[in-house]
Parts: C-alpha cells; sequence; structure tokens
C-alpha cells in the first residue's frame, strides 16, 4: 500500500530525466549514503576504483546474458499490457489532478471514462485479477569491492538497531547488483469498485475525500518483479564453464588451471552475492561446501560427470528466490 | 504464526491507513506548501547549466555511435555555456539545472508498519538483505523536493579533459568519462515528513484551542482529539524512524503535560513552546539529513 507520485515541473525537465533515467539503465547508479562513517569509508573508494583482484561487474558473457533475458522480459510483459486497464490509470491520475484544480466536472468525466476502460477489460478478460499496465527495466549496480559491499548491511544493521529506519532505507536503496523488469498492475477484484466509490463521493460533493480515495486506490496497484541478480547470474557462468571442464576426459595441465579458476571466480561471485544478501548465510554456507567437494573430487584431473547438478540447482533456486520477494504490493510511479 | 509470518502476511493483506479529516486537511497544506517550495526553487535553475547537462547527455550518445565529431561540437557549446554560467556568478559552485517533487506514502495501518519494520529487522539478521531492502524501499512517508546541479568546480574541466580524450581518439575512455561526469550531478533532497508536519498542524489547532479560556464542550472535544490524532501521527513517524526515541519520548511527554494543564477546560498560553520547537528542531535535522548524502554523491 504505497503511493508514489512524482512531479516534473516542466515537459523539458520531464525530458531531461527521461533521458537521464534512460543512461542509467546502462549505467551504474550510485547509492544514496546517509552515515558519515560509511560516506568516509565510500570517499577512501572512489566510484569505479576496483580491486584488481576481485571482479566488480558481470563477465561480458552474463551481462550478455542478463541483457538478453531481460530484454525478453521486458517484451513479454509489455505485450502483456492491457491498453484499458493503462488508459483507466491514467483517467485516475488525470481525475485526481482535476479535483486538485478545483474542476470537479472534468473529474467526473475523468473517472467516468475510467470506469468504462475498466467495464472493457473485465468484459474481454473476466479471468484477470491483476491487469498490468506498465513494465520498465531498471539496472542497479553498487559499485565497490567485497569490503565495501559488507560495510553496508553492517551500517544497515546499525541504523536499523537504533531505530534509524530512514538511514537504513537510504543506505539500501541502491545496494543491489542486479537487473529488475517491474510490472505494475491494476488488482481488478478491488479497483474498479474504488473508482466508482470515488464517482460517487464526488457526486455527494465530497471532493477531498474522492481524492483521498483515489489516493488510495493507487496504492493498491501491484507490483511484480523479476530480478536478475549479477553476481548469483556470475556464478553460474563460472560453474557452467568449471562442469564442462569437469566433464573433460584427459585435461590438460591448462584445462586444470582454468577449473581452479573458475571455481574460484564462481565462489568469489557467491561471495559478493552473499554481501549483497541474496540468500541466507546457511544457503551460501552450503554452496561453499559443495564447491570444496567439487574441489577435492577433480584433483588430479580426474573427469566426473554430474557433479555440478546440486550447486547449478541450488544458484538457479537463489535466483528465482529473489524475484520472489514480499513486497508484491509496491510503488505506482505517477509522472507529469 | 511468528512475527515474520505476521509481517509477509502484513504485506500481503496490508490494512489501509484511514486519514481523518483533520489529516486531510494537513496534507493538503503539506502539498501546497511543496509545490510552493518547489517553485521557488525553480526560480534558481540556470537555463544555460540545464542545456549544458542536456548537451552532455546528447555528446555520450555521440560517442556511443562513434561520432567524435558530433561530441566535439556538443561538447564545446557545452563549455561554452558553463563559461556563461561561471561568468555570471563566479562564485556559484552548484548550477540548479532541475528541481522534482516526489511523494512517497506508505498508506498502511501503524500496527502494519511496525510489522513490516520487525521483518525487515529479521531480514537483516539473517543475511537476507535484498529482501529487507525491498520492504525498506517505499517505507516512508514523505514529500522531497530534489535539486539536481552541476558542481561547476568539477564539470567544467571534466568535459575538457573528455574533449582531450576524443582529440586522441581514445573514444572509448571518452565515453568512460562522460557517463562519470553525468554522474556527478549533484542531487540536493529537502525532506518533509508527512507524519511529523501533520502532527505540526494539528498541534497548531490544539495550540489555539488550549488558550482558549471559555471553550464550548465541542471545543474541547475538538482539542482532545487534536492532540489524540498528533500523538498517533508522531507515532507513526517514530515507526518510520523520523526521529529517534528520545525525540519521542520527550514529545509524548509534553503531549500527556499538555493534557493535564488543558484538563477540566483550563486554558492557558505558552503550553506548546517547547513541543514545538522541539518538532521543528527535528524537522530542521531531517531536512539536512538527505544533504549529507548528496554530499557524497557528488563526489
Amino acid at each position: 500500500m504505497i503511493l508514489r507520485i512524482r512531479h516534473h515541473m516542466t515537459e523539458r525537465e520531464n525530458a531531461e530525466l527521461k533521458h537521464e533515467e534512460n543512461k542509467n539503465m546502462i549505467q551504474s547508479r550510485t547509492p544514496r549514503v546517509a552515515i558519515p562513517a560509511l560516506l568516509a569509508l565510500l570517499l577512501a573508494l572512489p566510484i569505479g576504483a576496483h580491486a584488481q583482484s576481485e571482479p566488480q561487474s558481470p563477465t561480458p558473457e552474463t551481462q550478455a546474458e542478463i541483457g538478453r533475458r531481460a530484454e525478453e522480459e521486458l517484451k513479454a510483459r509489455k505485450a502483456d499490457v492491457v491498453v484499458d486497464a493503462e488508459a483507466a490509470l491514467a483517467q485516475t491520475k488525470r481525475a485526481i489532478e482535476a479535483i486538485r484544480a478545483g474542476d470537479r466536472a472534468g473529474a467526473i468525466a475523468a473517472l467516468a471514462t475510467a470506469t468504462g476502460k475498466l467495464e472493457l477489460v473485465i468484459t474481454r478478460r473476466p479471468e484477470l485479477a491483476l491487469a498490468p499496465v506498465a513494465a520498465i527495466i531498471e539496472v542497479v549496480d553498487f559499485i565497490g569491492d567485497i569490503d565495501a559491499i559488507r560495510a553496508v548491511p553492517a551500517e544497515a544493521s546499525l541504523a536499523l538497531a537504533s531505530g534509524r529506519y530512514q538511514s537504513a532505507r537510504l543506505l539500501l536503496s541502491g545496494f543491489a547488483s542486479e537487473t529488475v523488469v517491474r510490472v505494475q498492475n491494476l488488482p481488478m477484484a478491488t479497483y474498479p469498485a474504488a473508482i466508482k466509490e470515488a464517482a460517487r463521493l464526488l457526486d455527494a460533493g465530497r471532493d477531498d475525500e474522492a481524492a483521498n480515495a483515489l489516493r488510495a486506490a493507487l496504492a493498491t496497484i501491484v507490483v511484480t518483479e523479476t530480478v536478475f541478480p549479477h553476481p548469483l547470474l556470475d556464478a553460474v557462468t563460472h560453474l557452467e564453464a568449471a562442469k564442462a571442464l569437469v566433464e573433460t576426459e584427459g585435461r590438460s595441465a591448462e584445462q586444470n588451471q582454468a577449473l581452479i579458476a573458475a571455481l574460484d571466480a564462481a565462489r568469489t561471485s557467491l561471495e559478493r552475492a552473499e554481501a549483497f544478501g541474496y540468500g541466507t548465510r546457511r544457503e551460501f554456507r552450503n554452496l561453499y561446501g559443495e564447491i570444496r567437494d567439487i574441489e577435492r573430487r577433480t584433483r588430479g584431473g580426474v573427469s566426473i560427470t554430474g557433479l555440478f547438478t546440486g550447486i547449478l540447482d541450488s544458484v538457479r533456486g537463489l535466483i528465482a528466490g529473489a524475484s520472489g520477494n514480499p513486497q508484491q504490493t509496491s510503488g505506482n510511479p505517477q509522472q507529469k | 504464526m511468528n512475527d515474520a509470518d505476521k509481517g509477509a502476511e502484513a504485506m500481503k493483506e496490508p490494512q489501509t491507513h484511514v486519514e481523518t479529516p483533520a489529516e486531510t486537511a494537513a496534507r493538503a497544506e503539506i502539498e501546497q506548501s511543496a509545490r510552493e517550495q518547489t517553485e521557488a526553487r525553480r526560480k534558481d535553475v540556470t537555463p544555460e547549466a540545464a542545456e549544458a547537462l542536456r548537451m552532455t547527455a546528447q555528446a555520450l550518445d555521440a560517442l556511443n555511435a562513434s561520432d567524435a565529431d558530433t561530441a566535439i561540437n556538443l561538447l564545446e557549446s557545452v563549455t561554452g555555456k558553463l563559461e556563461i554560467v561561471t561568468a555570471r556568478d563566479p562564485n556559484l559552485a552548484l548550477a540548479p539545472v532541475a528541481v522534482t517533487m516526489e511523494t512517497v506514502e506508505v498508506a498502511i495501518s501503524t500496527a502494519g508498519l511496525e510489522l513490516i519494520r520487525d521483518e525487515a529487522r529479521d531480514a537483516m539478521r539473517d543475511g537476507e538483505v535484498q529482501r529487507a531492502r525491498r520492504l525498506l524501499r517505499d517505507f516512508a512517508s514523505e514529500t522531497i523536493i530534489t535539486i539536481r546541479s552541476l558542481p561547476l568546480a568539477t564539470y567544467p574541466a571534466a568535459i575538457k579533459e573528455v574533449v582531450r580524450l576524443i582529440d586522441d581518439d581514445k573514444l572509448s575512455e571518452a565515453a568512460q568519462k562522460l557517463r562519470k561526469t553525468l554522474a556527478s550531478v549533484v542531487e540536493t533532497d529537502i525532506v518533509l515528513p508527512h507524519p511529523l508536519l501533520i502532527a505540526r498542524h494539528l498541534l497548531r489547532e490544539a495550540q489555539a484551542l488550549s488558550e482558549k479560556s471559555d471553550r464550548s464542550s465541542e471545543e474541547e472535544a475538538r482539542l482532545t482529539k487534536a492532540l489524540d490524532e498528533a500523538a498517533a501521527n508522531l507515532e507513526r513517524a517514530e515507526i518510520l524512524g523520523y526521529g529517534t526515541k528520545k525525540d519521542f519520548r520527550e514529545f509524548h511527554e509534553q503531549i500527556a503535560e499538555i493534557r493535564r494543564k488543558a484538563s477540566g477546560g483550563k486554558s492557558g498560553m505558552g503550553w506548546f513552546d517547547a513541543l514545538r520547537s522541539g518538532l521543528d528542531d527535528l524537522l530542521g535535522r531531517l531536512r539536512h539529513r538527505q544533504a549529507k548524502a548528496e554530499g557524497k554523491e557528488a563526489t
């Protein structure tokens, strides 16, 4: 139940901001940090100053894979968008603006259009519980080495423990390494009734209450997310490479070195994923154990098949779990 | 059902926070004030700097398309625009380019807020930071006015450095540098925490009533209600973390003291001074909160 409204003051500024936001799609997003101690730490680690020994962003293979999968997901979600529901949402926002401007007739007209559009959705797709209205891609990539990454949850935990929830929220807001496809949906079981109720309030001259009812209706928009956590996908890339090598019979010395490097890289990616919190400590402890087990069993150039099934399934399970976040009812970006 | 499960339930079936008419009136006042502040800040926007930022973004597009000539032309114009800005006001450190206003309202009941907060704490304890992050992402009730500015101490020099890299045919490095330059845009936030501002609005109303010597029974009821609603909003503010436990303990003690003083229809002056002053101090501290964060982003 969250309402997020962004007001952009001019079309020109809006266009500029949009341009910048588009840039963010391909850029790393710097986190907002409110804690002086962490501030000092991050100042010591200028953006882009990566430790040479550790990968700071997905490998080119993973990047390409994430880009391909996210684009596919976005395309599929955009194809799902219900145009009439999208129009109903736009009319809801128009009605709020009209009420704010004292234009009751305009607000009633907008809500009548919204209701008509929603009736069309219900008639055409009676089975639809959530009507998708928009889909976007967002990339959040916190830049820093493993120590810098670990410092953020430590600070956030301190902030939470001392009741500074807004500090914790800001600390964590840009703390991720992921590509997200986010879909906004109208809850069809409740939204149409809420719009009708707002129209009734307007008819009764209760404009403030109507505006409140509309804001509350917007706050019921359900956001679903498909998350592609970069370090976990990176770990899969390295594990797949290691798997191919392990299954190679009569590995050369060079291939054995490559196997060691691939498993090392997988472990490092998992450490980053753990530091970002894409799973519980226990889950990651098990994964490290599996890597150690693979290392032990493949020593001396032994070729084995089926050794990676468990670990790959577990990592893929964590990737799938990243999308199953509990905040199914979430923000509702509005732009004007 | 343990607390975490209750939190998950609260997320699935959140109880809407129903505003009272007085709260709605207070919210309208906050919205109006935010709009006026935004408009006032917009007057400071430097058109040449805004144009310089837009052209920088275009230059990056050109570089991405390996169009060095277009990029150079655009960056020359950027430098020219920025020279105009600095010539006009040599002491200007930050040239505002855009002002935006954003409202985040977690419109769920106080009990629901507590459950989300507790679940976020549990997630952090278990190392599930991303789960905590998503729970807290919109855990706020505030309007933020964001002023985006070009840092004049570094931005023009960075543009010149990009031009030098393009001249040396290092287009990839130039693009990287330009991305970092675009990311150096400073965002300064003015935070308006709703529950605290609503509480302040209600306390103003309560103060006017408490100063009235011949309160009617209806006015007496309104005074009680205003104090109750102010206390409820302070509780929401505390759960959302807009202040320390100490701040809120003092506020609640001061409200209790006011209730005692006003009991039996008594009236008086100055009862609200300490409370309102404490609230204003807190609002001032929170207003500054994100400016610090943005200071880091600027570096």
